[in-house]
């Protein structure tokens, strides 16, 4: 996930010209989801972090330091919060980082065209007393909504400097960065009274803090107010003393409003965000716009299925034929280059089985993987850009709600078919450990490019894409049955689905270009090389007969499948890296015509296997990570028992279909 | 004898048929109900914490104007504008919102 980390202040980091010996100056892109920070990052530092167009694509603090005015600036883009009460551990990584004392400046980044509610975020950070701009980005959002917005009046109200962008086209952005020096801004004014009451009772909450303080680094107002809307956190760092008198405090506000305090507060800050909003903005009629059109259209309760259905079979139909295409073309070119290679070198002996070796994985790399790889990330990135995820979560929420889950969880899934490790992570947008368990369990079951790759490769490939098709439907239904059997062994009743849905964007060819660039560098620095290593170790083993031990051990399993003997290596290197189950069965049986070797049954029981037993080492990590230890254990050993099964179950049951 | 169970019948907007306050009688209603295009004022947020949080974060707040876009089917999701942006807010959810009709858009 390049420079993406999960710790507030991590330590893979992306360093440009900076010179050693210099503290960086640490500034913080703020803003709640979905509103451009990551883009404005990316536009700084280079395309490091994840962009999309749904709420919570990024999930983890990226940083990148570059040299700005003769200083250096140690950029974070931090995951979207809507507030500094955090209810995901997204948002908690987010809280603790504006919470620690290593940020210099804060950049809130707010969407324009969603002023008054940003504002909310606004003025809880200005609380904190971090030097703060604002930066008033999709300006062009706002206009096309018939908002015009006065960035001095802004900036007047809050006592805070407030720059215009427009990130996606990169304007402003300059601006922003030559402004963005703490010395020069100084410190957040003081925050404006609340009403009366609610005034009384942070004084009272203030007091009790006395000199207990403890989080000291904070202003005592901030933790008070925190503490009075009963965040959790805040509560937990006070002595109990202390809690108990703010507790008495919040009960006897909440007493005389007949609210809970937090509502009470959160709804001073909407109406004060409201009225600012509405001395600084002229809201005027909003363009015609084909959007609402087409989003009226995607998201009927009618016809939003049928797009639906068709947009992802027109995604996959299409990866298919642009990587069959590229496939036969390659293929035969690739054929030709390695028989004119071997001309050169003495054939026979342990020269020829390395040169075999090293070739296949390359080969397999580049006429295998890469062919359905760029295609299917470019179809990918254009379906996050677009905005179309939020929508496929709306339309999917009924459905996900029989297996215990809710519409937020299809955005992991639909990750899980680019990559598991960003679907494990984007699990953190949920807000309990159980959705965030399932969610995880079930995006490893999906197949990701690697897997899809797989399915392309061999199935679509040798026996058509409808049988494709059904191995993805038939994976669909194995993830809806899995949720359902999962949500029944740990229910739990869930708050429900909030879900932004984003305005559509209009993918551009170049944020498009980086972002599969971004994810296609993984397989090209970490894959292939891995492929072409383990190639060269399968050449190796067969050549002094290593591999017989391998597939003896696996036996059992193969003859079980009814597969091949020599397909038992090649599910060991697939943990490695799924990549690797396709390229190294085409060199452990010998030749890429698979179809000569195994039969279709034997292709579909291949295909079936590889696409649900254990996931790769490096979601195997992410798991870990997301959910822990013990719950990781248990999701492997699901996905080997499912695998297992099903593929047995397959093993007869396509006799009748397919054949032999 | 008027039992329990018709006293509940007769005072849960869940079971009555909710008509906007242009042309009908009944003006309050829970949000699932709500017709698709109404907009309606917020009355009455879940008890849950969590819940009215979530809520709250997106704009939907007590007395806060909504627009009904859609309602998707099989118990799915009801999708509102809320403050200038689109909310799907899940049907568990929508069924705990109390909302006054306030007329088509």
């Amino acid at each position: 996930m390049g420079a993406s980390v999960d710790s507030p202040l991590g330590s893979a980091n992306v360093a440009r010209d900076v010179p050693t010996g210099e503290r960086p100056l640490t500034v913080a892109l703020i803003g709640q989801p979905n509103c451009g920070k990551s883009t404005i990052f990316n536009h700084v530092v280079g395309y490091r972090s994840e962009t999309a167009n749904f709420p919570g694509s990024t999930v983890a603090i990226s940083q990148g330091q570059v040299r700005q005015n003769g200083s250096t600036l140690r950029l974070l883009d931090v995951p979207g919060i809507y507030s500094l009460t955090s209810s995901n551990p997204a948002e908690t990584a987010a809280r603790q980082l504006l919470l620690s004392p290593g940020v210099d400046l804060i950049i809130n980044v707010v969407d324009a065209a969603l002023l008054s509610r940003s504002l909310e975020l606004t003025l809880e950070l200005r609380e904190l007393g971090t030097p703060l701009i604002v930066c008033l980005n999709m300006m062009d959002d706002a206009e096309r909504k018939g908002t015009s917005i006065s960035a001095e009046k802004l900036s007047d109200k809050l006592g805070l400097p407030v720059l215009q962008t427009v990130a996606s086209r990169g304007q402003g952005i300059r601006e922003l960065f030559a402004y963005a020096k703490p010395k020069t801004i100084g410190q957040a004014p003081a925050a404006n009274p609340w009403s009366r009451d609610v005034e009384d009772a942070v004084k009272e909450a203030e007091t009790a803090l006395g000199l207990s303080d403890p989080m000291s680094s904070l202003p005592r107002r901030f933790v008070a107010v925190k503490m009075l809307e009963g965040d959790a956190d805040s509560m937990a760092a006070t002595d109990p003393r202390t809690q108990t008198i703010i507790d008495g405090v919040r009960q006897r506000l909440e007493r005389l409003r007949g609210r809970s305090a937090e509502s009470i507060i959160m709804g001073e800050r909407h109406d004060e965000a409201m009225r600012i909003f509405e001395e600084v903005a002229v809201v005027g009629r909003p363009h015609a716009d084909v959007r609402f059109i087409v989003d009226g259209v995607l998201t009927h309760p009618l016809w939003g299925y049928v797009f639906l259905v068709a947009i992802f079979v027109g995604f996959f139909w299409a990866v298919f034929r642009v990587g069959s295409g590229l496939e036969h073309i390659l293929q035969p070119a690739l054929a030709s280059v390695f028989t004119r290679l071997l001309t050169w070198v003495p054939l026979g002996g342990l020269n020829e089985v390395l040169l075999r070796s090293l070739w296949d994985g390359f080969a397999g790399g580049a006429a295998i993987v890469i062919p359905y790889l760029v295609p299917f990330l470019f179809g990918l990135a254009f379906l996050e850009d677009v905005g179309y995820l939020p929508r496929v979560a709306y339309l999917m929420d009924g459905l996900l709600h029989r297996i215990g889950l809710h519409g937020t969880s299809v955005l992991p899934f639909i990750l899980g078919y680019g990559c598991s490790v960003p679907a494990c992570m984007a699990t953190r947008i949920l807000p309990s450990r159980r959705d965030r368990f399932i969610a995880g369990v079930l995006a490893t079951l999906v197949p990701c490019s690697a897997r899809s790759n797989v399915i392309f490769a061999l199935v679509a490939f040798y026996l058509g894409p409808i049988w494709a098709l059904g191995v993805f439907c038939f994976n669909g239904l194995v993830v809806i049955v899995s949720g359902w059997i999962l949500a029944r062994i740990w229910p739990e009743v869930s708050a429900g689905m909030v879900l932004e849905v984003p305005r559509y964007q209009i993918p551009t060819l170049k944020v498009m270009t980086r972002k599969v660039w971004f994810r296609l560098r993984e397989f090209l620095v970490l894959s292939w090389p891995l492929l072409i290593a383990g190639s060269l170790i399968l050449g190796l083993a067969e050549h002094w007969h290593w591999d017989h031990a391998i597939n003896l051990a696996l036996s059992p399993l193969t003859r079980m499948l009814g597969l091949p003997l020599a397909v038992g290596t090649t599910l060991v290197f697939g943990v490695l890296r799924k990549e690797l189950s396709m390229v190294m069965l085409v060199q452990a049986l010998g030749t890429t015509e698979v179809i000569r070797v195994m039969t279709a049954s034997q292709i579909l029981v291949f295909t079936i296997f590889v696409t649900f037993y254990v996931p790769c080492v490096a979601t195997i990590a992410a798991l870990i990570k997301e959910i822990g230890r013990k719950l990781t254990v248990l999701a492997v050993i699901y996905s080997l028992i499912v695998a297992t099964a099903l593929a047995t179950a397959s093993r007869f049951l396509l006799l009748g279909v397919v054949g032999k | 004898m008027k039992l329990k169970s018709d006293f509940m019948r007769a005072t849960d907007p869940h079971d009555q048929k909710p008509k906007s306050s242009t042309g009908g009688k009944q003006t309050v209603t829970y949000l699932d109900r709500a017709p698709r295009s109404e907009c309606v004022e917020v009355l009455d947020l879940p008890r849950s914490r969590n819940a009215a949080r979530m809520l709250g974060q997106v704009g939907v707040c007590l007395h806060e104007k909504l627009r009904v876009v859609s309602t998707a089917p099989l118990g799915g999701p009801v999708l509102v504008e809320a403050g200038g942006t689109v909310v799907a807010i899940g049907r568990s959810l929508a069924k705990r919102i109390k909302v006054r009709l306030t007329g088509g858009a």
